[in-house]
């Protein structure tokens, strides 16, 4: 029988390692409902920096929605995932029938945006964009964000439609569907949750994105929360502290919710 | 006869799925491979001119690396940073993947989980969380190389991790017992057996903490503000934001790359035991 036993000092090496990983969240978390307008002094406990943050009209414009990043980061990070997701998981299906010089080429290029460091992806969008005289601003953005959020989506949707047993698809022909209903009635159902996993991370990466976005649209004042929270790194605003619990809240409640669900499924395997 | 009769068949489907890859292939070459083509064209271009129309030819911005102190001082420093920070990680990440993968399947699940959240949650958030927590306790790691390396580590360990845990978890449990077995101590299982099989992890740990690193432009933005720290993602950042220098920006990161190929390849190369655990996978 292996052994399964940690010992004392697996133990005190773990807890470190997890203080070292988690007190600097759960801090920024605490000194969120700080009254002080410090972040390493407690003056005691209050709400005010919330009810600053949903009135500041920098973040939270509610009559110019174009004017908020809140807003924007989010309606930024939703066109991209949208437009990658559709991208991506179509040419995931194209692929599995081209040859295999052109699947092999695809994948090679698909992988340079993935595996090259995110500051060379944004010089080279940032001389694309100049070159074409295209002035920096949430459009740049976005049509950067979609550049790097489709080949994630790409190698996540493209396993799973390589896995699949093309006779399915070939019987729904046989019975007289359409390409189109047996693209949406055989093909995409079978794919749905690796489309999902494509999405997620799109959208994750769009929402988190700083140095393309910084690159791209940086430099005409159109700002997403990265770079709000980067331009506003020497002035530490404890409204931010509040924004980011309520982010971390957020993340953290999926990430239960998720772990919770798949702790079910595996119980109701065993 | 069969093969030949459903190609036959698929024919009108094959045709439409082709097209359906087509904005896909617009989007990757117009957002992918035209803006790397113009970078290189870019990178020889005199500074300050208005797009990329009036073609020039300079190969100042190349020469530049070789006179130019701050280059050369920039790219160092990355370097050394990004050593120390993988060097770092590995102390840490190794054992820690060791220990996940004595636990049960259960708790290495949960753990995993918990090395993993970080990732997910946006990382000027966790660099600032740091920050704050250095500055109330450890004041003394601002504007050092240690912060720096600290802030890295903090970021990328993750990445260190999982690889590693992924080659370790595969590792045939009845294979340290024979090493046992035939004699060996626990200390020269773990060196003769435990870590030569899990050196492609260890490898791809490296990579994915090393490239990174040497590319940062958060880190020392955040851990040393008074700029003692030059890297080379600083440097880049100047010359765009800054200084509006694309030219010579596309010319760094050109070399940035290239540097980044050779250590790639270098490491790549390295990896001996590749796919050993694997075969054994299959033959089971």
């Amino acid at each position: 029988m292996k052994k399964r036993r940690t010992n004392p000092s697996q133990v005190i090496f773990l807890i470190l390692v997890f203080l070292f990983i988690y007190a600097p969240i759960i801090s920024i978390a605490v000194f969120s409902f700080n009254e002080a307008n410090s972040l390493t002094r407690w003056e005691g406990f209050t709400f005010d920096r919330y009810i600053e943050l949903f009135t500041d009209r920098e973040l939270f414009n509610y009559t110019n929605p174009r004017q908020s990043i809140v807003f924007m980061t989010l309606w930024i990070a939703l066109i991209s995932t949208l437009v990658s997701t559709v991208l991506g998981t179509l040419a995931a299906i194209a692929l599995t029938q081209s040859k295999k010089v052109i699947r092999d080429i695809t994948m090679t290029v698909n992988n340079i945006p993935i595996v090259s460091p995110e500051i060379i992806t944004a010089v080279s969008l940032l001389v694309l964009f100049g070159a074409l005289s295209i002035a920096p601003s949430y459009n740049t953005m976005l049509l950067a964000h979609i550049a790097f959020s489709t080949p994630y989506v790409l190698i996540t949707v493209y396993p799973k439609v390589k896995s699949l047993d093309p006779n399915i698809a070939d019987a729904a022909y046989d019975l007289g569907a359409s390409p189109l209903k047996a693209l949406f009635l055989v093909i995409l159902p079978q794919i749905k949750v690796a489309i999902i996993a494509g999405a997620a991370i799109a959208f994750t990466m769009s929402f988190d994105d700083f140095i393309i976005s910084y690159f791209v649209a940086g430099s005409s004042g159109d700002k997403n929360i990265s770079i709000y929270l980067y331009t506003n790194r020497l002035s530490p605003k404890p409204i931010i502290n509040a924004l980011s619990t309520i982010i971390l809240m957020i993340i953290g409640g999926k990430i239960t919710y998720d772990y919770f669900k798949t702790n079910k499924k595996t119980e109701e395997l065993e | 006869m069969q093969n030949i009769e459903i190609k036959a068949r698929s024919k009108p489907k094959k045709k439409f799925e082709f097209y359906l890859g087509i904005p896909y292939y617009a989007v990757l070459i117009t957002l992918v491979v035209i803006p790397i083509f113009l970078m290189i064209v870019s990178s020889f271009q005199f500074d300050n001119q208005s797009g990329i129309y009036p073609i020039s030819f300079t190969l100042n911005h190349y020469l530049d690396f070789l006179r130019a102190t701050s280059f050369v001082r920039a790219m160092t420093s990355s370097l050394w940073i990004a050593a120390a920070t993988t060097v770092v990680a590995l102390i840490i990440g190794y054992p820690l993947a060791y220990i996940l993968t004595r636990m049960k399947p259960k708790s290495q699940i949960t753990f995993l989980l918990l090395i993993n959240a970080p990732m997910w949650i946006n990382m000027l958030l966790r660099v600032r969380a740091l920050e704050q927590i250095i500055r109330m306790f450890f004041p003394f790691l601002i504007d050092s190389f240690a912060g720096v390396v600290l802030g890295l580590v903090y970021v990328y360990l993750p990445f260190m991790v999982l690889p590693i845990f992924a080659v370790l978890s595969k590792i045939d449990p009845n294979l340290l017992e024979s090493s046992a077995d035939l004699g060996a101590n626990k200390f020269k299982t773990i060196t003769k057996v435990v870590i030569p099989l899990s050196l492609s992890g260890v490898l791809s740990g490296i990579l994915m903490v090393f490239l990174p690193a040497a590319t940062t432009i958060i880190i020392p933005q955040y851990l040393a503000p008074s700029q003692n720290i030059y890297m080379i993602g600083t440097l880049i950042e100047k010359s765009v934001i800054n200084s509006g220098r694309i030219s010579y920006a596309s010319a760094v990161a050109i070399i940035l790359s290239l540097v980044i190929l050779g250590i790639v390849y270098y490491i790549k190369k390295l990896d001996k035991y590749k796919g050993v655990n694997s075969n054994e996978k299959e033959t089971h």
